[in-house]
């Protein structure tokens, strides 16, 4: 025994059980949390898919009427992708944001922070202005601005991975400024390429970069959601070496994390996750940055609560603004990206009032 | 069981920090690291404790080389407590100090909270446990982070296993009395079995709590042994550089060292 033997030799009473210890009711409180964030996801969900241009209730759905075979033909193929992708993209957006927050231990990093969004910006834009030159079978039309929008954000983001792997030592500093040389870099090729676009092309781009669920089929919907479950998986599993990161790097190498290797692996994940949502989806800003700093409101920093509520809470306002996006000026649509700032500024400045400093 | 650096050199922009250095640190004694500012205290101590590479010289511990350990595989073995940089989002003091325990996955095990309940008592800082961990002032801060450290290498009966702690200037803003109850429990922590390497200020501090002492001037070591060696008020005159006397105090039986 430690004390009994040392020259303080202060008597140590056996371990009693704590009354109150701060950790369980920190873990019973998050867990709470984690359940109604659960409940208002579904809720959301269930909001979503029978709201619309076609609204739908399960009575007509399951009778064997005309107005049934369109109803389900609607929730099928049209709304049911359009809300899956919605909730995934809002999750994934949510969820590389407070990866990339406790990676560079900075509250105000996002994934666009790594070129996952300037890049496939420069990619989609660069399909849309040279794309009507290229000769492609008409199966792969539709795939090509998202095909181009992985390709930038991948590219732009291996390019910054490297360049720091190469010649800064994978440091976070060293990313932070690359991030800043490369996001102006991709600046350029996107100026000069709406400098080259005519009036549809630029409105085309103006659209993407606001974002749009409205393109969503299964076969485009599937593909995407399957990176974004992987590069999430991975992403969650890091939640105890990104809370022992916030020691400091040294700090947590000290207490047994593989630094770098967790460095490469949020870096790769998050540009994954953020960048499948981007491609199919078009920029959709606010997400990444600010869900997690409601998640950390709610429910204190620890990653192990912060990242799954950012997951869901991601999800929830993802879906609940396109809900808003497809419904708000009916036959026509809002950009999605323009109605997550709308619903989420104000509720974020609520959020900062209410919350007493500490 | 024990932990060595032999012939340690290390240059930081072709200055040589480190010159040759050699030192062991042995279970069950505390060895305090003396010596004016930019000796090269903490530069050593990073290198026994596997953050920095020396460009020659090498370091084992346990008869292998430190860099075979992986991170994890190290941290079961040795703690640092070093000057820890700002923690920027509101984790709870009981989680900084949670983040310690490297024994296993299982964050409320049994074993697990035995341990944190032990060490929170002895570090007395239970009062803290529910503070956020920013809001603290910095003296507080250290005392956390002292906890953190011992929580990662408390074992409560599991026999002799290799342990070292190693404490960057671990009294830096504590008052008085704190300064005396971290030493003192890093004195205990050796006597339970493990090797205590702390880098010190105040030389009156490392001649009551360490069993050896290491002065270091300009990246050499100048002299090391029992502190009544080390101790040497010529010595430590021309490395400081200002008159320094060492007396025996009878009342205290102990070396007390003036400036």
């Amino acid at each position: 025994m430690l004390t009994a033997s040392g020259t303080s030799a202060r008597r140590l009473p056996m371990w009693r059980h704590r009354s109150a210890s701060v950790a369980d009711a920190f873990a019973a409180r998050r867990g709470r949390l984690l359940v109604v964030l659960g409940g208002v996801l579904v809720a959301t969900l269930w909001f979503a898919l029978v709201t619309g241009a076609v609204p739908v209730s399960t009575g007509t759905l399951l009778a064997d009427t005309d107005e049934g075979a369109f109803q389900r033909m609607v929730f099928a193929e049209i709304r049911s992708p359009r809300v899956l992708l919605a909730a995934f993209v809002g999750a994934s957006l949510a969820l590389a944001g407070a990866s990339l927050q406790g990676l560079f231990r900075n509250p105000l990093a996002d994934p666009g922070l790594i070129g996952v969004t300037s890049g496939a910006a420069l990619g989609a834009i660069s399909m849309i202005v040279l794309g009507s030159a290229l000769r492609v079978p008409d199966w792969l039309e539709p795939y090509l601005l998202p095909l181009a929008a992985v390709a930038g954000g991948g590219a732009v983001t291996v390019f910054i991975y490297l360049f720091a792997q190469r010649f800064g030592q994978f440091n976070i500093v060293t990313i932070l400024l690359l991030g800043i040389a490369v996001n102006a870099l991709a600046g350029v090729g996107i100026g000069a390429f709406q400098y080259l676009s005519d009036d549809g092309q630029l409105r085309t781009l103006t659209f993407w970069m606001m974002g749009s669920f409205g393109r969503a089929t299964w076969p485009a919907v599937l593909p995407a959601v399957a990176l974004m479950v992987v590069a999430g998986a991975f992403l969650v599993r890091q939640r105890r070496a990104l809370d022992r990161l916030q020691l400091g790097e040294a700090e947590a190498r000290h207490v047994g994390v593989d630094v770098l290797r967790l460095k490469r692996l949020v870096v790769l994940m998050s540009a994954a996750a953020a960048g499948a949502g981007v491609a199919v989806a078009g920029a959709i800003g606010f997400v990444g940055l600010v869900v997690p700093h409601v998640a950390r409101l709610l429910g204190g920093a620890a990653h192990g609560f912060v990242l799954p509520a950012s997951l869901l809470l991601g999800a929830s306002l993802m879906v609940g603004a396109d809900v808003v996006a497809r419904t708000a000026v009916t036959p026509a649509e809002l950009p999605v990206g323009l109605v997550t700032s709308a619903l989420g500024a104000p509720f974020f400045l609520w959020l900062i009032a209410r919350a007493r400093p500490r | 069981m024990t932990l060595f650096a032999t012939t340690v050199t290390v240059c930081f922009g072709g200055n040589a920090v480190l010159a040759d250095v050699s030192i062991s640190l042995q279970p069950g004694k505390v060895v305090a690291l003396i010596g004016p500012n930019g000796a090269g205290k903490s530069t050593l101590l990073r290198v026994m404790s596997g953050d920095l590479q020396p460009e020659r010289g090498s370091v084992t511990v346990e008869g292998r080389l430190i860099d075979e350990y992986g991170a994890a595989q190290l941290a079961q073995i040795r703690a640092v407590m070093a000057q820890a940089p700002a923690v920027m989002f509101d984790f709870a003091v009981e989680e900084v100090v949670r983040m310690g325990w490297v024994q296993n996955a299982l964050y409320l095990h049994e074993t697990a909270e035995r341990a944190f309940a032990q060490v929170a008592e002895v570090c007395e800082i239970e009062a803290l446990l529910a503070r956020t961990y920013r809001t603290l002032s910095g003296g507080e801060q250290r005392r956390v982070q002292f906890a953190r450290a011992l929580l990662q290498i408390w074992r409560d009966g599991a026999g002799p296993v290799p342990r070292y702690l190693m404490l960057d200037e671990p009294t830096a803003n504590l008052d008085i009395a704190h300064e005396l109850a971290v030493l003192q429990l890093a004195r205990g922590v050796a006597e339970d079995g493990a090797g205590v390497l702390a880098v010190l200020h105040d030389l009156n501090l490392a001649a009551r709590f360490a069993d050896e002492l290491t002065l270091l001037h300009n990246g050499r070591v100048v002299s090391s042994g029992a502190p009544c060696r080390v101790l040497e008020a010529d010595t430590l005159a021309a490395v400081y550089g200002t008159p320094i006397v060492v007396e025996r105090h009878e009342a205290l039986n102990r070396l007390v060292v003036h400036s």
